[in-house]
């Protein structure tokens, strides 16, 4: 996931009534209708807050007849937990293990050494 | 023998560079081979607490390599590349892709300079496709995942 979809999420996940949304969707699929009994909101409003999660890749949004049924996506919520750390903790705890790898393989030499 | 973090990071601004230099209790040898024995490799490279997998590790002129990072999480980081010329004790050269970002490849050149009395530096310059490939690379993304989790510990609290 780059930084631009990062913001998506994110940006998706800032907002109470898209949360309440998502955890609606989290237990069936639903229409628009279904989502705007929910909340005191007009139709159009849920409509936007719906584009919102899609832009985002949280939902998505299939046509069964007439009905335009919102699925729960969750894979970049998954995504947006996991990013790897940062360049420099990256290559600062490496290095460190890195120094003792070397520490320990110093000793074994050392004692090999002695043992001669 | 004490460990001292020295190591120094930077990408100056209008090049597409992340330079890095670090000195370690160790000879030129035991730099390259921390580098180029796979078994060696696995102990050290990436996050603590991160599972360590190599999938490939041919460290040759044309060799390829590949490995994957598993954090406690359980979500995985891949990276790939080519080592380009036959690693020595001067150093070696390769290739650099985080299978995450397709095509964002950079180029690395690493080098173990003999500082005396068995410590060495490691000297390294990573080139990037772009600027913004490299500033990517380095942004820190640990706020991101202190961002994420408070979302992600709200979203689950209103389930």
């Amino acid at each position: 996931m780059n930084e631009d979809q990062l913001d998506l999420v994110f940006g998706a996940l800032a907002d109470r009534t898209r949360r309440a949304i998502l955890a609606r969707l989290a237990e069936t699929d639903a229409n628009v209708g279904d989502l705007t009994a929910l909340f005191t909101m007009s139709q159009p409003a849920v409509s936007k807050h719906l584009k919102v999660l899609e832009q985002a890749g949280l939902i998505s949004r299939n046509r069964q007849g007439t009905m335009r049924l919102s699925h729960l996506q969750a894979e970049p919520l998954k995504d947006a937990t996991g990013w790897l750390a940062d360049y420099r903790t990256y290559w600062s705890e490496s290095y460190d293990r890195l120094d003792q790898l070397f520490e320990s393989l110093n000793e074994t030499k050392l004692n090999e050494t002695s043992e001669e | 023998m004490n460990t001292t973090d020295t190591l120094k990071i930077t990408g100056a601004p209008g090049t597409q560079n992340i330079e890095m230099t670090r000195e370690f209790n160790a000879t030129r040898e035991q730099l390259l081979a921390a580098h180029t024995d796979p078994d060696l490799y696995a102990q050290w490279v990436g996050p603590d607490d991160y599972e360590m997998t190599i999938n490939q590790f041919e460290p040759h002129h044309g060799g390829g390599y590949s490995f994957t990072h598993r954090n406690p999480e359980g979500n995985e980081f891949s990276f790939r590349g080519v080592f380009h010329g036959d690693p020595t004790v001067e150093g070696f050269s390769q290739t650099f892709e985080y299978l995450g970002t397709p095509g964002d490849v950079f180029f690395e050149r690493f080098w173990f300079e003999d500082l005396g009395n068995g410590r060495t530096l490691l000297r390294g310059v990573s080139t990037a496709g772009s600027e913004e490939a490299r500033d990517a690379m380095m942004e820190a993304m640990v706020d991101g995942v202190v961002d994420g989790y408070a979302k992600l510990d709200a979203l689950l609290e209103s389930l």
